[in-house]
């Protein structure tokens, strides 16, 4: 069945056409979930409620661009919500005196996405998500103040302290290897 | 595009497709979240222009019924009819036993009124003087009306007709209550001028239906118009505080008074209305609504008669207990009385607007009618007869049923400003008025009265 075919079918209910859309996508989003989460049992859940969501406003779709992207889009929103639900401030960890750390970019590459995986599920909630959103997603800052309903300037301040934090983290794991 | 930096390369490489196993009890957990009502609501989105017609329809149609199940039965009128006196004086001339009683009442009303030392008047009652020849009885002017609309109910039975006479008629039918006169005959004669202006049920009946029909199955022409773009299905719920406005008009030259007694004793106090609305727009910007909407008018009702009569008839008995006669006591005093009154509407709106986007603003101009299902009342209104409060409220036992159980077809017309907000609501505020052309009274009733109202309303709207 094309992608077409199996959008079609879910906005009339056919249940073999949501199954196959749900085969064809649920393990690259809920890889997106579990970026969000720090448990697998919590990416699970927003996976669910997603895909509830994208069964629900299928009809909404207007086959105009990528219906990965759109199905991406709920998904992340979806967690998003989940994420707002805790609060974002309480999680703050000052970063301001941790010093810089010098990395070669080439030793990020050796990094493998399971552990790249586990270094950003260790980051404070707020460093996450905008980590997740800007570096990953290709959201702008403005983009993520609206998302989140912050200052672009905390947004910025927010990714900035994230990458020194994993780069912290990169540094451990490299001396530990060593 | 963003500016990036190594570390972000590197990760966004490795993790933007990244895919993970996904057991498969997940796919089954979503399939029972997603329960009937998920399913069910789902159809009707993928099948909304159709739905939101077969939904518009379905509510015309119980629209429909209820308004024909909820007519006023016949037993309502003549609203202008006093229930006893005529019918006593009618009895009497067909009944000599009868006319026999009412003599002795009368003489014993007399040695009554001469053995009293409360401040009394004489009754209306008393002066009845009724034998098998036709004779002359003094009425308060307003039964005089009321007289006229039995006739018209009891034409066809072989009982005495009335006839009216009016060379003696005044405006105040406390004032002139002795001067009026009506002639009681044993022969039918023609219907009185007025009565025979008069509407019958079934030309009621015909003619509220013609102005409902039209309104619920013409559409506008601009609704052919619909053409094969986006459709979006909208819910609005709202509320609105209003200004009421209740015109009230005498039927004829007898009734300005008590019209003017009327709008002297009525004042309003405050309105609201509230409702839920469905809104199907087209892509075009064409938008066709309808829902329910109930509205409510409160007035204040304020009473004062410094000289008020109230009368007590009691029977006079010998010493057997067997009644030889009837005492007619009448004291006069101040009455005061202020009671709440409360006008309620329940009515299905049919709407067209036009939308226009603004980015995330919205202006909308609309138009339409207003089928009211329901018209129920409370509180107290002056009596056309004895100029004394009198519940509205139609199933109290001590009232005559003066209003339509429906209000009939009213327009409507309102400007709304809309407002995007990032919950996906939409802020909506709709200055509207709403007015009801046809009176809400009885046809036979003293006083025409129409509603307006107008008023802001303010709630949200949300994107199904």
């Amino acid at each position: 069945m094309t992608e077409k075919e199996i959008v079609q079918g879910c906005i009339k209910e056919d249940r073999h056409c949501q199954q196959a859309l749900f085969v064809r996508y649920a393990g690259k989003m809920l890889a997106v979930c579990m970026r969000y989460t720090r448990h697998r049992m919590e990416a699970e859940d927003i996976l669910q409620d997603a895909f509830v969501k994208v069964f629900d406003n299928i009809h909404k779709f207007q086959f105009k661009g990528s219906f990965e992207g759109w199905i991406r889009r709920i998904v992340i929103n979806t967690a998003l919500k989940n994420y707002s639900k805790k609060s974002f401030q309480q999680e703050q960890i000052g970063l301001e005196n941790q010093p810089e750390y010098s990395t070669e970019p080439e030793s990020y590459k050796n990094l493998e996405q399971e552990e790249m995986l586990r270094l950003i599920n260790q980051l404070p909630e707020g460093y996450l998500v905008v980590f997740n959103l800007y570096a990953i997603e290709g959201y702008s800052h403005k983009e993520i103040s609206d998302m989140l309903g912050i200052q672009e300037s905390t947004s910025r301040s927010q990714l900035v302290k994230a990458r020194k934090m994993l780069q912290g983290m990169i540094v451990k794991i490299q001396k530990i290897a060593v | 595009m963003n500016r990036q930096h190594p570390l972000d390369d590197a990760f966004r490489d490795k993790l933007q497709d990244l895919t993970t196993e996904t057991p498969m009890h997940l796919w089954e957990q979503i399939d029972q979240k997603r329960n009937w009502k998920h399913r069910f609501l789902n159809q009707i989105r993928h099948y909304r222009p159709f739905a939101t017609v077969l939904a518009s329809m379905a509510a015309a149609g119980v629209a429909l019924l209820l308004w024909n199940n909820q007519q006023p039965t016949l037993t309502a009128f003549p609203v202008l009819a006093t229930p006893h006196q005529p019918q006593v004086a009618l009895r009497a001339a067909a009944s000599p036993s009868v006319t026999k009683t009412i003599e002795q009442h009368k003489e014993t009303e007399s040695t009554a009124f001469a053995n009293t030392s409360r401040p009394a008047a004489r009754s209306p009652q008393s002066t009845l003087n009724i034998s098998d020849e036709p004779s002359v009885i003094a009425v308060p002017k307003a039964t005089v009306a009321q007289s006229a609309a039995i006739t018209t109910q009891q034409s066809t039975q072989p009982l005495a007709s009335a006839v009216l006479d009016y060379s003696k008629t005044e405006a105040n039918p406390l004032a002139t209550a002795e001067q009026t006169t009506l002639a009681v005959s044993a022969s039918v004669l023609p219907k009185p001028a007025h009565e025979a202006a008069l509407p019958g049920i079934a030309a009621v009946y015909e003619r509220e239906q013609k102005a409902v029909l039209p309104a619920l199955f013409n559409p506008e022409p601009k609704c052919a118009q619909f053409g094969n773009g986006n459709w979006g299905i909208y819910v609005d719920l709202m509320v609105s505080p209003d200004l009421a406005f209740s015109d009230l008009e005498a039927r004829n030259a007898n009734f300005e008074d008590y019209a003017k007694s009327r709008r002297e004793t009525e004042s309003f106090v405050f309105a609201y209305s509230g409702g839920v609305r469905l809104s199907l727009e087209a892509a075009n910007g064409l938008a066709f609504r309808t829902g329910i909407n109930y509205s409510q008018v409160n007035e204040k009702f304020t009473y004062f008669n410094g000289t008020e009569r109230r009368e007590i008839t009691e029977p006079v008995r010998d010493n057997q207990g067997n009644i030889i006669g009837y005492d007619t006591i009448v004291t006069v005093g101040e009455r005061y009385k202020v009671s709440r009154n409360t006008y309620r509407m329940l009515d299905i709106p049919f709407i067209v607007g036009y939308e226009m986007d603004m980015g995330k603003f919205g202006l909308s101009v609309n138009g339409g009618a207003y089928l009211n299902l329901l018209f129920r009342q409370s509180g107290d209104f002056l009596s056309p007869e004895t100029l004394t409060p009198t519940p509205l409220n139609p199933e109290d036992p001590n009232t005559v049923s003066v209003f339509k159980r429906q209000a009939g077809v009213g327009y409507y017309g309102s400007v709304a400003l809309t407002y995007a907000t990032k919950s996906g609501l939409e802020l909506l505020i709709e200055p509207h008025f709403k007015m009801f052309p046809n009176s809400v009274t009885q046809d036979q009733f003293a006083v025409q009265q129409r509603h307006m109202n107008a008023g802001i309303f303010m709630g949200i709207r949300k994107h199904l």
